[in-house]
């Protein structure tokens, strides 16, 4: 699995941790959260290229 | 090998993410605790007739004990503020809850909530009215005033929110928020009799939920019955976690929509 592939679930494992945190959530505010962290870790991931072997 | 090194970091950053959630877990087992030692003895807004306030004010004074140790100087209690009453320097400390206009129409259930935060975090020794007779010492308390405009409020309707938001006075709340430069309610004002001109302040602008608002009432209440020392006005962990609920409950359709939108779903008016 390449990082890309890490991104997903790292975003959605961040995400449901920040939103337990935050606590009291709607529903539509934790998707909000994952959806937010998904794409901050693809961000994060696209920022270090796999190296070329 | 820099694969390797990304999931390590990724690792780490949710191995601080689960210290953060456990450590808030025991914050809130702690006041969960707190609440529940106190469950028993909270009352509700009594006002009393001053000839029986002694009376019932020494039954009292067996149950609640002051604080003589610890970190606390001064225990926080609510009373009403009435105009033409000396309640500004009739205590230790002085907190005001400060409101600095009438509710707009999205602004009620805000105000309602700040009203019960007050009613449940705090004890009530009644009514401010002169003179108050207190068997205990009242260098030693912290009233949290709730200013009324009338000097003689409907005692029957001390608990009722709506009544209390509509005979606010907001001449005091206006007053006291201008005292700490807050150029916007809601907010918490407080400063010590023996030293006035240092106030700490908390802002509740940020907060609209009950639980977020009464979150923020406990930390104040924490706050404040300490020595002016240990007041930071710095912000409070709570606080910001309240306020970013709020944030994300009242946006978030919206901001869900906004990132929909970008990858060609369309927003539909009031939903995702």
């Amino acid at each position: 699995m390449n990082r890309q592939g890490f991104a997903v679930p790292s975003g959605i494992v961040v995400g449901s941790l920040l939103a337990a945190w935050i606590d009291g959530l709607s529903t539509v505010a934790f998707a909000f959260v994952i959806v937010l962290c998904i794409g901050f870790a693809k961000a994060i991931a696209g920022l270090f290229p796999a190296s070329k072997k | 090998m820099s694969e390797a090194v990304g999931v390590a970091n990724i690792l780490k950053c949710m191995g601080f993410l689960g210290l953060l959630l456990v450590s808030s877990h025991q914050g809130v087992a702690a006041e969960a605790g707190r609440d529940d030692a106190q469950a028993g003895s909270v009352a509700g807004p009594v006002a009393r007739p001053v000839s029986e306030r002694g009376k019932i004010g020494e039954e009292d004074f067996q149950e609640k004990k002051l604080p003589t140790g610890g970190a606390a100087a001064l225990r926080a209690e609510r009373v009403f503020a009435l105009p033409g009453s000396s309640w500004q320097t009739r205590f230790g400390g002085t907190s005001v809850v400060v409101l600095t206009r009438k509710p707009l129409a999205g602004e009620r259930d805000q105000y309602h909530a700040i009203c019960k935060a007050w009613i449940n975090n705090f004890l009530s020794i009644g009514v401010g009215r002169d003179p108050l007779v207190l068997p205990w010492e009242t260098d030693r308390i912290m009233a949290v005033f709730w200013p009324l405009d009338t000097a003689y409020p409907d005692e029957g309707k001390l608990g009722n929110c709506d009544y209390l938001i509509d005979h606010y006075d907001f001449k005091v709340g206006q007053q006291a928020a201008d005292s700490v430069e807050a150029s916007q309610g809601p907010l918490l004002v407080a400063w010590r009799r023996i030293d006035p001109g240092r106030k700490a302040s908390l802002s509740l602008r940020s907060l609209s939920s009950e639980r977020s608002i009464s979150d923020a009432f406990e930390v104040w209440r924490y706050r404040i019955q300490l020595q002016p020392e240990s007041w930071l006005d710095t912000l409070d962990i709570t606080v910001l976690r309240g306020a970013l609920r709020d944030f994300l409950n009242r946006n978030s359709d919206v901001l869900l929509c906004l990132v929909g939108s970008r990858e060609g779903r369309q927003c539909v008016k009031g939903g995702v």
